[in-house]
């Protein structure tokens, strides 16, 4: 739903539901401890306002529902910790150079990004709660068929956090019904952390645009690859449904 | 959990299938397309202004346009959506007009381009013949005569 609002004095919310679990605790590529699981669920809400066609602000907030990881207690057994309330609020400047061709039409983007943390510190936090700042750039391209896209963002931390970095490549197949449209996408993406943690993950998406309000968006991904420079969980999925409005 | 998202997103792709069985029979943009369909459209409606939009591929994205074509004076937003038809094969958007009105060519130009698009030219028929009237910078027109293949 990143496409929107693409006129000037456009805006909109969105809310999305997350459901993510990871099955094993990793050290590398190899389970250290089988079946200590993370389960999270999340409310994210996203806003959005274009200034200009060229100029955006975003505001990205979630909210941890409930989040639950089993720890290895010290003595064979497992601890289980709990986590709940905001996580980091996420403001970025999109700033857009659009290209529009015959049949084809896209955009180059470059964006600022900050991350401030709305909580303490704490034993278990499934956000960081750290200032960050961070830098994205992305491309994408559309023609009434297909759909392209592709995006990195590199983010460092004023704390104890390695840096890390973001990267998707969306492909897309658009499909019209009589009144509305929509998109069916696959999607894959890196997560890289500067303490060798990186992690591919795909899946795919359905897109509904409603009409010229309301739209919906499902997703899945599962790991291809999962290697934690820490002791830390892995081998997940992740499930997000959500809804947006648009002015 | 896992079963149940691998069940859901199966749904989901067989759902966008069937949904997007509907329209095999969609067509990448060329401009013998959007002559064939610009003519057509003129032959059938009346009191209709059609305009060349360049880029205009994803229904989504281009919402803006017709919030933004939607608020000029003359159009009457009984028809189409708001009175406005976007077509993302041929890049054509239909203006319904009221009786006798007419849009200000400055005022498509300026709507558009906010909306984060190029509108490049509007289409007439002429003694059966399509003519473009190809929008300048400066929001005069230049008449070019076309004669679509199809």
């Amino acid at each position: 739903m990143n496409m929107m609002p693409r006129w000037s004095g456009g805006w909109g919310y969105e809310f999305h539901y997350e459901y993510r679990t990871e099955d094993d605790l990793l050290m590398g590529s190899d389970a250290l401890f089988e079946d200590f699981q993370e389960e999270v669920e999340v409310l994210h809400m996203d806003w959005v306002y274009t200034w200009k066609k060229e100029i955006r602000i975003t505001a990205k907030l979630p909210y941890v529902i409930n989040a639950e990881r089993e720890m290895p207690d010290g003595s064979g057994g497992k601890l289980i910790q709990k986590d709940d309330g905001f996580g980091d609020l996420r403001l970025a400047l999109p700033l857009k150079k659009y290209f529009n061709l015959d049949g084809k039409s896209g955009s180059w983007t470059f964006k600022p990004m900050v991350r401030i943390p709305l909580s303490d510190k704490d034993e278990y936090d499934f956000y960081y709660k750290e200032f960050g700042t961070g830098l994205g750039a992305g491309y994408e391209a559309e023609t009434a068929n297909f759909y392209f896209g592709i995006g990195t963002g590199w983010w460092i931390f004023h704390g104890d956090r390695p840096a890390e970095l973001h990267s998707s490549v969306d492909f897309g197949y658009n499909f019209e019904t009589k009144k509305a449209n929509g998109a069916v996408f696959w999607e894959t993406d890196l997560h890289y952390e500067d303490d060798e943690s990186k992690t591919l993950s795909t899946g795919p998406a359905f897109y509904f645009n409603h009409n010229d309000t309301i739209h919906t968006r499902v997703e899945w991904k599962f790991d291809l690859f999962d290697h934690q420079g820490i002791l830390d969980h892995g081998n997940g999925d992740m499930f997000k449904v959500g809804i947006g409005w648009v002015f | 959990m896992k079963i149940c998202t691998a069940l859901l997103s199966i749904a989901l792709i067989t759902g966008s299938a069937s949904l997007s069985a509907n329209d095999d029979d969609k067509e990448e943009a060329t401009v013998e397309v959007r002559l064939a369909a610009a003519k057509k459209l003129l032959s059938e409606s009346s009191q209709i202004s059609l305009v060349y939009v360049k880029g205009l591929v994803c229904p989504s994205c281009a919402i803006g346009i017709r919030k933004n074509l939607s608020k000029m004076e003359g159009v009457d937003k009984k028809r189409f959506r708001d009175g406005i038809d976007m077509n993302p094969e041929t890049q054509l958007v239909t203006i319904a007009l009221k009786k006798d009105a007419q849009i200000e060519v400055k005022e498509v130009l300026e709507r558009v381009d906010d909306a984060g698009y190029d509108a490049i030219e509007k289409y007439k028929l002429h003694d059966g013949h399509l003519d473009a009237h190809k929008f300048k910078k400066d929001a005069s027109v230049e008449v070019v005569h076309h004669t679509p293949h199809k």
